[in-house]
């Protein structure tokens, strides 16, 4: 699992790469917590590199989204794999989190 | 078939073990089993109960060429259903969602046969996928 991070206007990019799972989510969990901390206006996180999302990669969006909800800062994810996608869904994750399929559409 | 026996402190190992054994089949059958088997074997390792007991864990994995998977997960720690949880409100808003329970309640989804027994003093719950 790797983090990489950019500012593009005034959106935070987060781009984990690689597993979300029990080992690897709680590094991107304080990766995501240290960068929530600059309060962005919005938070993108581009999941397109995320190969696996185990409970564990689903409590950090969570957490991720808890912060932003209460620091006010708009919170989305995008490119989701279909797999990635599928457990997102299923645990009902849709209703406080918009995920769009591109940057573009998350952008906009 | 392949019979994973796990000692605590080799959870990743056995991850990766698992994930080696089931390399060839379908993408999404072998995300179905590497959840399941993350969120099984993880819960033992963080929350079982062994007692005075030497642990003992164990997973089974069978499977077909369709990729039909039957999963059996053994363990000795003291009996818990991991069926009988609650299941998290998936409907919650942000605010009054929680943060655990959703490893189970996926794996309820992913499954299409489930179940658990207590028997000789093994917790044993099998799953098809």
């Amino acid at each position: 699992m790797e983090v990489k991070s950019y500012i593009e206007g005034s959106s935070l990019i987060v781009e984990p790469s690689g597993k979300l799972d029990t080992f690897s989510a709680p590094k991107f969990g304080a990766a995501l917590a240290l960068l929530l901390e600059e309060k962005p206006k919005s938070c993108l996180l581009n999941l397109s590199e995320v190969t696996f999302l185990s409970s564990a990669g689903l409590q950090v969006l969570l957490a991720g989204a808890k912060t932003s909800k209460a620091q006010e800062i708009k919170y989305k994810v995008f490119g989701m794999q279909e797999m990635v996608q599928d457990v997102f869904f299923l645990s009902g994750f849709d209703n406080f989190i918009d995920s769009y399929e591109t940057k573009e559409d998350a952008l906009a | 078939m392949a019979i994973f026996n796990m000692q605590l402190h080799q959870l990743e190992e056995t991850l990766a073990k698992i994930e080696t054994n089931i390399n060839d089949v379908q993408e999404k059958a072998k995300y179905k089993v590497m959840f399941v088997a993350e969120e099984l074997l993880t819960n033992i390792v963080r929350h079982a109960n062994f007692e005075d007991r030497t642990p003992f864990v164990s997973l089974d994995i069978e499977f077909n060429e369709k990729s039909d998977f039957n999963i059996e997960c053994k363990d000795n720690s003291k009996a818990f259903n991991p069926l009988q949880q609650e299941d998290p409100n998936i409907n919650a808003n942000i605010e009054d969602r929680e943060l655990g329970g959703l490893g189970i309640y996926l794996t309820k989804k992913y499954a299409k046969n489930l179940e658990y027994l207590y028997e000789d003093g093994f917790n044993i719950l099998r799953i098809s996928l």
